[in-house]
C-alpha cells in the first residue's frame, strides 16, 4: 500500500493514489496479437479514449556514456526492503536501478526473462521453474544464487505486507545452484507476471538480513546504492559488474549516477525540468501534463505519456455497511455521476472515461458491459425510494489528501443534486487507507487496478478477503461468480478462456457496483531534451520491451539503457 | 550572576515541560501508539515486539525519563516513516533552516536598513510615507500569499531564480544562494517591513536627541551624522527584534519550507503530524523549543549586558 | 499613565521579558510592556503600533483616527457585511458557492468580469465572488471567536497573574512560556490533527489556544500598571476586596488595550486560518475558505491566476485594513489615556 506522508499534500487532483506495492501486474502467458501496452503514437482508436498527443521522443543516435541524471519523483519511499517496505510507484522507480527483477516485459505485455535467464511452467501450472543467469554477481560481490532468490520468496510468504500477493503459492525451493522452483496452490498460469514489479526484485541475503538493510540496499541492479537522506535524495552510481550489456556489446548502464529526488509539488517538478535542475520527471497531474504537452511540442521538452494499461479512478463504496450495503444506494450514485463531465471538468480531459476496470486498448476490455449509463432522474428516483424506506441516505466521501477536493466537491455537487447528503472529508493518505482496510469508510475516492493482467487484481476482488478486521478486498464485495471468474482466469491459459472469464468479471461488476467509475489516470514521463531512451530499451534476448509500466505500476521504466547526449 | 542562574534554571524548567507536555500529547492520541507505527499488515507478534521495544506498558513517566537519558546521548530513536534515524535526519535538516533563517534575516536587514535611514532622513517626506505604507502592505501578506506570487513572477516569468532545488552551501555557495533566493525572500518581506520600521523610528527620536543637534550646531555633514552619531545608538531594538525572529523562525518557517518544499526542521514536523510519525514530531518540537529558548536567553543577556538602561535599572531594583 | 512613549519599543528590551519574573517586569510603563508581549509575532505587530508614519514625534498628540482609519473601518465594515448578509444575497441573485454557475463546460475557469461574475469562476464551474464572501463568513467567524476565546482565557491568566504576582504569576506566566515555545502554527495544527476533527469549533480552540500566552502577557502587563495606581491604592484603602477591584477598577481599563490588541488578533488568526487551511486542515469542502481558495487555486496559477488572487487580495486587504484599524485606534486611545 502506498504510504505517502506529507507528500500526498501537495500533488494536485490525484483521485486516491493507492497505488500498491505489492500488487506486481501479472501478465498472463496471453500471446493474442492485439495485447495492450501498444506505443502511443497508434493508439486514435477513440471510443471513450479522447485524442493521445503523440509521445515526442529526439531521436536516438549512438549511445554516450556518462553523466548523471537526476529524477524528480513525486513521493519519498519508505524504504528499500521490497519484503517489509510499502513501494508506490517512487518505491519501484528507485527500487529498479538497485534490483533487477526476475521478469520483465515484451513489447505485448507478455512475460520476458530478465534477472531469470528463463522460466517454464508445467502443463498444470503448478509448477513453476526459473532459472537464474549465471555469474551475476551482487554488488557486495556475492554471487546470485538460486538459495538467495528462494529466500527472497520465502521471507515474502512469510510477510503480511506482500505475502497476500502470493497466497497462491505453497512453496519455493532451490533445486539447483540457479534453480527456482514454485510450487502452486492451484494452477496458476499468469504467476510469471506478477515477478515484475515489488515482488521480482531481488535483494543481496545480506540485505535481507540486515535489520536495517532496507535503507542501503544492495542488489544485482544497474547502479549501486550510494545514499539516500529520506525526503531529499538517492543517490547510486554505475556498477561496473553489471551483467548486461547493449547490442554492441557495451557496458551497461551508460549514465554514471542517478539521482532521485522526491519533490512533491507538480509545480515545482515541471519548475525543475525546465530549469535544467531534474533531467526527467513524472507526474499524473493532468494541468501539469497539459503544460508539458505545450513545451513538447514546442520542442522545448520530451514527453512520453504511457500507453499501457493505467490505473483507474473510481469511488470504492463499502458494501458491508449502511447506506451501501443497499444495492440500490449504490446504484444510485452511479446513476448520479457523470464522469465525462468529470473528466471533463476536474481531469480537463487529459485522462480517460472509465466504464470498468480495463482501458480501452487493454484486450480484456468489454465496451459493453452493463455499467449503468448518468441518468440522474433514475439516481433521483433510487434517492428518494430510500429515503422513504429509510428515513436519510447520508454518507461521507473521503479522499486521501487535500489535493483530491476538486474531485470531492464535483462528485458532492452531482449527488447532491439528486438529494444525497454527502459529506466530504480530506485526510492525510496514510489514515486514510488504514481506515480503508479496516472498513471505516462509506465511500472512497480511489486509483488502482493498473496491472496489464487482471489476476494481479485477484487479492483486491476475491471474496476470500472480504472479510475480517484488515480486509484487502476493500469494498468487501462478496460474490461466489465473480470469485469463479476469478479463479477461471487465473488457471487457464486460453486466451479466449480467460477473456470470457474477465468479461464476465466485468459484467457482475457493472451489477454488483461496488466501484463507481471515473477515469483511466495517465502517468506521463517528462525529460529534458538531452536525455535518450527514455522508454525502456531492448531486452536482454534482443527484443523489444514494453516501453512504459508494466513494472508493478504504470509509467515505470528501467533507466538502465537511458543515457545523455552531451 | 545569581540573574543568570536564574534565568537559567527556568530554562531548563520550561524546556522539560515542553518536552513532557508532548510526550504526554502522544500517549493521548486517538488509536494506539503500538498499532500506528505498527501499520497495516502488521501482526500481533510484530505488534508485540513494537509494545515491548517502545516500552508501551510501562506508566509514562518512566518511559519519559528514559526517553530524556535516550535525547541527552543523542539518540531520538527511529523515524516510522522512513526508518531513518532521527538524529541523523536533524544533522541533516538544522543547516537547512539555520541557513534559510539567517539568509532571510540578512536579506530583510539588507534591505530594511537603507530605506530606513533615508525614510528617517526627510521624516514625513514622501519617500518615507511611500516606504512605510508598502512595509505595512507587506506585514499583511502571509508567506502562502507571496509565496505564488513570487514564484510566478522571479522563477515562472523572470526566469531570475529556480522555485526548486537545493544545493549546500559549501558544494557551492553562489548556487545555493540562488537556489534559496526565493523562500527567503518570502520570509523576509514581512520581517523587512517590522526591521525598517523599527529602525526608522528609532533613528527619528535619536535624531532629535541633544547631542545630534550639537553635533549639527557644530557644522558636521548631516550624512556623517546620521550614519556615525546617529545610527548605532538606534540599532538597538532592531538587533535585538532580529535575534528573536530567528528563534522564532526556527520553527515558524514551515510553510516556507512546504511551499518550497526544503527539506528543514519545520517540514520535518509538518511530515511527521501529517504522517504521524510521533518520534520525528517529537524530536523536532524539542530541537525548535530548545532553539527558541535559547535563543531568547542569549537576546535576553546580550541585552543586558550591552543596554546601560537596563543595567541600571537592575541595579536599582 | 506616569510616562508615556509609545514611540520608543527600544527603551526596554522586548526580550527582557521572556522570563516573568525578571527584575525589571515591574516597569510602569504600559507602551513598553506591550512592546514585549513575547511571542514575535504580536511583538512585530506591537512594534509597528508605535512607529506610524503619521505619528513622528512631532505630532505625537494626535486627536483624530485618519482617514486611513476610516478607510480600513470602511472595508471591514463592507466585508462583514457581505458576509453577514450573504444568504440574503443569494436569494437577490448570487450563485450558490457550492454549485456551478452554469450547466455546460464553458464556465470553467473564466476570468473575472467576462460574463461569469466579478470575479470569475474556478475549476469547478464556482462563482468566486460567492465563494470569497461566504469565506469571509468562515475567516471571520474564526478569527473572532479565536480571539475571544484567546482574550477570555489570556486576560484570566493575565489578571490573575499580575494582580496577585508572586508564585501565581511565576506558575501562570511560566505556563504561558512553555505555550511559546512551541511554535505557534504548528502547536495549531497538531491541535487540530490531535483532536481529528476540522469543524468549526476545533479550528476555533487550536488557534484560541495559541492566542492566549500573549493575550495574557498583555494584560498582565496592563494590570501590573494599574493595580499600582492612584485609583486603585484609593479603591483599596476604602477596603474593596480583591475582586471588586479587579472586576471594577483594574478590568475596565485594561479593555482598551484588549480590544486594540483584539483586531489586530483577528487579522492574525484569519492568517492562522488560511495556513491551516492551506495544509488542508481546515474547514472541510466544499465550504469555502479563503485559505483553502488560495490554496486550490495554486495547481493553475499560471493559466488561471484570479482563482488564486482574487481570495489572496480580499485576504490581504481584510488583513491590511484590520492592522491598520488596530493601530490607529490603539494609539488614539493611548493618547486619551495618556492625557487623563
Amino acid at each position: 500500500m502506498k504510504h505517502t506522508i506529507g507528500t500526498g499534500l501537495w500533488r494536485r487532483a490525484i483521485p486516491a493514489a493507492l497505488a500498491v506495492g505489492l500488487v506486481a501486474g501479472a501478465c498472463s502467458a496471453n500471446t493474442s496479437t492485439d495485447a495492450g501496452g501498444d506505443t502511443g503514437s497508434t493508439s486514435e482508436d477513440g471510443g471513450t479514449k479522447g485524442p493521445r498527443p503523440p509521445v515526442t521522443l529526439a531521436s536516438d543516435g549512438t549511445p554516450k556514456p556518462g553523466g548523471t541524471l537526476r529524477y524528480a519523483l513525486e513521493a519519498e519511499t519508505t524504504g528499500f526492503k521490497p519484503t517489509s517496505d510499502r513501494w508506490s510507484i517512487v518505491g519501484v522507480m528507485m527500487g529498479l536501478a538497485v534490483y533487477d527483477t526476475m521478469v520483465a516485459r515484451y513489447e505485448d505485455g507478455s512475460p520476458a526473462p530478465y534477472l531469470a535467464e528463463s522460466f517454464e511452467s508445467s502443463d498444470d501450472f503448478k509448477t513453476w521453474t526459473f532459472t537464474m543467469r549465471d555469474g551475476v554477481m551482487f554488488h557486495d560481490g556475492t554471487p546470485l544464487t538460486a538459495e538467495a532468490v528462494a529466500n527472497v520468496y520465502n521471507l515474502h510468504l512469510k510477510s503480511p505486507l506482500t505475502g497476500a500477493a502470493i497466497t497462491n503459492v505453497e512453496s519455493v525451493t532451490a533445486t539447483g545452484p540457479l534453480t527456482v522452483v514454485f510450487t502452486m496452490k492451484e494452477p496458476w498460469a499468469a504467476f510469471p507476471g506478477v515477478l515484475t514489479g515489488q515482488l521480482g526484485v531481488i535483494p543481496s541475503p545480506g540485505t535481507l538480513a540486515d535489520e536495517q538493510g532496507g535503507l542501503k540496499p544492495v542488489g544485482t541492479g544497474p547502479f549501486q546504492f550510494v545514499s539516500w537522506e529520506p525526503d531529499k535524495e538517492f543517490e547510486a552510481s554505475k556498477y561496473d559488474g553489471y551483467w548486461q550489456k547493449d547490442a554492441e556489446g557495451n557496458a551497461l548502464p551508460y549514465l554514471d549516477t542517478v539521482i532521485f529526488q522526491p519533490t512533491p509539488e507538480n509545480t515545482q517538478r515541471l519548475a525543475g525540468l525546465k530549469s535544467g535542475d531534474f533531467e526527467m520527471i513524472h507526474t499524473t497531474d493532468q494541468a501539469t501534463i497539459l503544460e508539458m504537452r505545450d513545451l513538447a511540442a514546442q520542442g522545448q521538452i520530451q514527453l512520453v505519456e504511457d500507453q499501457g494499461e493505467a490505473e483507474e479512478g473510481f469511488v470504492m463504496l463499502n458494501t458491508s455497511k449502511p447506506p451501501f450495503d443497499d444495492i440500490r444506494a449504490r446504484q444510485a450514485v452511479a446513476y448520479a455521476t457523470n464522469n465525462e463531465e468529470y473528466n471533463s471538468i476536474v481531469n480537463y480531459d487529459v485522462n480517460f472515461v472509465a466504464n470498468g476496470p480495463f482501458t480501452p486498448d487493454s484486450p480484456w476490455y468489454l465496451e459493453d458491459n452493463g455499467y449503468p449509463e448518468y441518468d440522474p432522474a433514475k439516481a433521483q428516483e433510487l434517492v428518494n425510494e430510500i429515503k422513504a424506506e429509510k428515513g436519510e441516505f447520508a454518507f461521507t466521501l473521503r479522499g486521501g489528501g487535500v489535493d483530491t477536493r476538486d474531485n470531492l466537491e464535483f462528485l458532492q455537487q452531482q449527488w447532491e443534486a439528486v438529494g444525497m447528503e454527502v459529506e466530504l472529508n480530506t485526510d492525510q493518505q496514510n489514515t486514510f487507507i488504514t481506515d480503508a482496510v479496516a472498513g471505516n469508510y462509506e465511500a472512497n475516492l480511489w486509483r488502482q487496478f493498473g496491472a496489464p493482467d487482471p489476476d494481479a487484481d485477484y487479492l483486491w476482488w476475491t471474496s476470500d478477503n472480504a472479510t475480517g478486521g484488515l480486509a484487502l478486498n476493500i469494498a468487501r464485495n462478496q460474490n461466489p461468480e465473480i470469485d469463479a471468474a476469478l479463479d477461471k482466469g487465473r488457471s487457464s491459459t486460453d486466451p479466449a478462456e480467460r477473456e470470457a472469464a474477465y468479461d464476465e468479471l466485468q459484467r457482475l461488476f457493472s451489477q454488483d457496483l461496488p466501484y463507481i467509475w471515473l477515469d483511466h489516470s495517465v502517468w506521463a514521463i517528462g525529460a529534458n531534451n538531452k536525455v535518450r531512451q527514455i522508454t525502456n530499451g531492448p531486452l536482454p534476448d534482443g527484443k523489444a520491451a514494453y516501453p512504459v509500466g508494466g513494472l508493478g505500476f504504470p509509467g515505470v521504466t528501467f533507466l538502465t539503457q537511458t543515457w545523455l547526449d552531451q | 550572576m545569581a540573574f543568570i542562574w536564574r534565568k537559567l534554571l527556568q530554562l531548563v524548567i520550561v524546556l522539560l515541560c515542553v518536552t513532557f507536555f508532548s510526550f504526554f500529547m502522544l500517549t493521548l492520541l486517538p488509536g494506539n501508539l503500538a498499532d500506528t507505527l505498527c501499520g497495516i499488515g502488521c501482526t500481533q507478534e510484530q505488534r508485540d515486539q513494537k509494545v515491548e521495544e517502545l516500552r508501551l506498558n510501562d506508566p509514562v513517566y518512566i518511559r519519559y525519563a528514559d526517553w530524556l537519558g535516550n535525547v541527552a546521548r543523542g539518540d531520538f530513536g527511529r523515524s516510522g516513516r522512513t526508518q531513518q534515524d532521527i538524529s541523523e535526519a536533524l544533522t541533516e535538516r538544522i543547516p537547512v533552516t539555520a541557513e534559510l533563517v539567517i539568509y532571510s534575516q540578512l536579506l530583510a536587514l539588507g534591505i530594511a536598513i537603507p530605506i530606513a535611514v533615508v525614510a528617517a532622513r526627510r521624516a514625513g517626506g514622501v519617500f518615507d510615507r511611500v516606504s512605510t505604507t508598502t512595509a505595512f502592505g507587506f506585514l499583511a501578506a502571509p508567506p502562502f500569499v507571496v509565496a505564488p506570487v513570487l514564484v510566478l513572477i522571479f522563477a515562472v516569468n523572470l526566469k531570475w531564480f529556480p522555485a526548486t532545488g537545493y544545493t549546500p552551501f559549501l558544494e557551492n555557495p553562489l548556487d545555493n544562494l540562488r537556489t534559496f533566493f526565493l523562500p527567503a525572500l518570502t520570509l523576509a518581506l514581512a520581517e523587512m517591513a517590522v526591521y525598517m520600521r523599527l529602525l526608522r523610528t528609532d533613528l527619528i527620536s535619536t535624531l532629535q536627541e541633544d547631542y545630534i543637534t550639537m553635533a549639527k550646531a557644530k557644522g558636521i555633514p548631516p550624512k556623517r551624522i546620521l550614519w556615525k552619531h546617529a545610527f548605532r545608538p538606534s540599532t538597538f531594538s532592531l538587533v535585538t527584534v532580529a535575534g528573536l525572529n530567528m528563534g522564532r523562525l526556527i520553527g515558524g518557517a514551515f510553510v516556507v519550507e512546504v511551499i518550497f518544499s526544503l527539506n528543514g526542521l519545520g517540514k520535518y514536523i509538518v511530515d511527521g503530524i501529517l504522517g504521524r510519525d510521533y518520534l520525528a514530531v517529537q524530536a523536532g518540537v524539542v530541537v525548535v523549543a530548545f532553539a527558541y529558548v535559547l535563543i531568547n536567553f542569549g537576546v535576553d543577556l546580550l541585552y543586558a549586558v550591552l543596554d546601560p538602561r537596563i543595567r541600571h535599572a537592575r541595579a536599582l531594583a | 499613565m506616569p510616562e508615556h512613549s509609545p514611540e520608543h519599543p527600544g527603551n526596554q528590551a522586548p526580550g527582557s521579558n521572556y522570563f516573568p519574573s525578571g527584575d525589571f517586569l515591574e516597569s510602569p510603563n504600559l507602551a513598553t510592556e506591550l512592546t514585549q508581549i513575547a511571542d514575535v509575532d504580536a511583538y512585530n505587530l506591537e512594534a509597528l503600533h508605535n512607529l506610524d508614519p503619521d505619528q513622528v514625534p512631532e505630532d505625537a498628540v494626535k486627536k483624530r483616527l485618519g482617514w486611513t482609519f476610516w478607510i480600513a473601518a470602511a472595508w471591514i465594515f463592507l466585508i462583514v457585511a457581505l458576509a453577514l448578509l450573504a444568504p440574503l444575497l443569494e436569494k437577490l441573485g448570487m450563485p450558490d458557492p457550492t454549485q456551478p454557475v452554469c450547466t455546460s463546460r464553458d464556465c470553467s475557469l473564466q476570468p473575472p468580469l467576462s460574463g461569469y461574475g466579478l470575479m470569475g469562476t474556478d475549476k469547478l464551474r464556482r462563482d468566486i465572488f460567492a465563494r470569497v464572501i461566504w469565506g469571509a463568513r468562515v475567516s471571520i467567524l474564526v478569527g473572532v471567536a479565536a480571539v475571544i476565546f484567546g482574550i477570555f482565557f489570556g486576560s484570566i491568566i493575565g489578571i490573575i497573574a499580575g494582580f496577585f504576582k508572586g508564585k501565581v504569576q511565576t506558575v501562570l506566566m511560566g505556563a504561558m512560556d512553555v505555550l511559546l515555545a512551541f511554535p505557534a502554527l504548528l502547536l495549531a495544527m497538531s491541535i487540530v490533527t490531535f483532536l481529528d476533527d476540522k469543524s468549526v469549533k476545533t479550528i476555533v480552540l487550536a488557534i484560541g489556544i495559541v492566542a492566549i500566552p500573549p493575550v495574557a502577557r498583555l494584560v498582565r502587563a496592563s494590570t501590573l500598571v494599574f493595580a499600582e495606581r492612584e485609583f486603585v491604592l484609593a479603591a483599596r484603602t476604602l477596603g474593596a476586596s480583591n475582586g471588586r477591584v479587579i472586576t471594577k477598577e483594574i478590568l475596565p481599563n485594561a479593555v482598551l488595550p484588549i480590544v486594540s490588541f483584539g483586531i489586530i488578533g483577528v487579522a492574525v488568526a484569519i492568517v492562522a486560518e488560511g495556513a491551516l487551511a492551506f495544509l488542508g486542515l481546515s474547514i472541510p469542502p466544499p465550504d469555502p475558505t479563503w485559505g483553502s481558495m488560495i490554496n486550490e487555486g495554486r495547481a493553475t496559477l499560471e493559466t488561471a491566476p484570479w482563482v488564486t488572487l482574487m481570495p489572496c487580495l480580499v485576504l490581504f486587504l481584510t488583513v491590511l485594513s484590520l492592522n491598520l484599524a488596530g493601530d490607529r485606534l490603539r494609539e488614539y486611545f493611548d493618547i486619551r489615556e495618556g492625557a487623563l
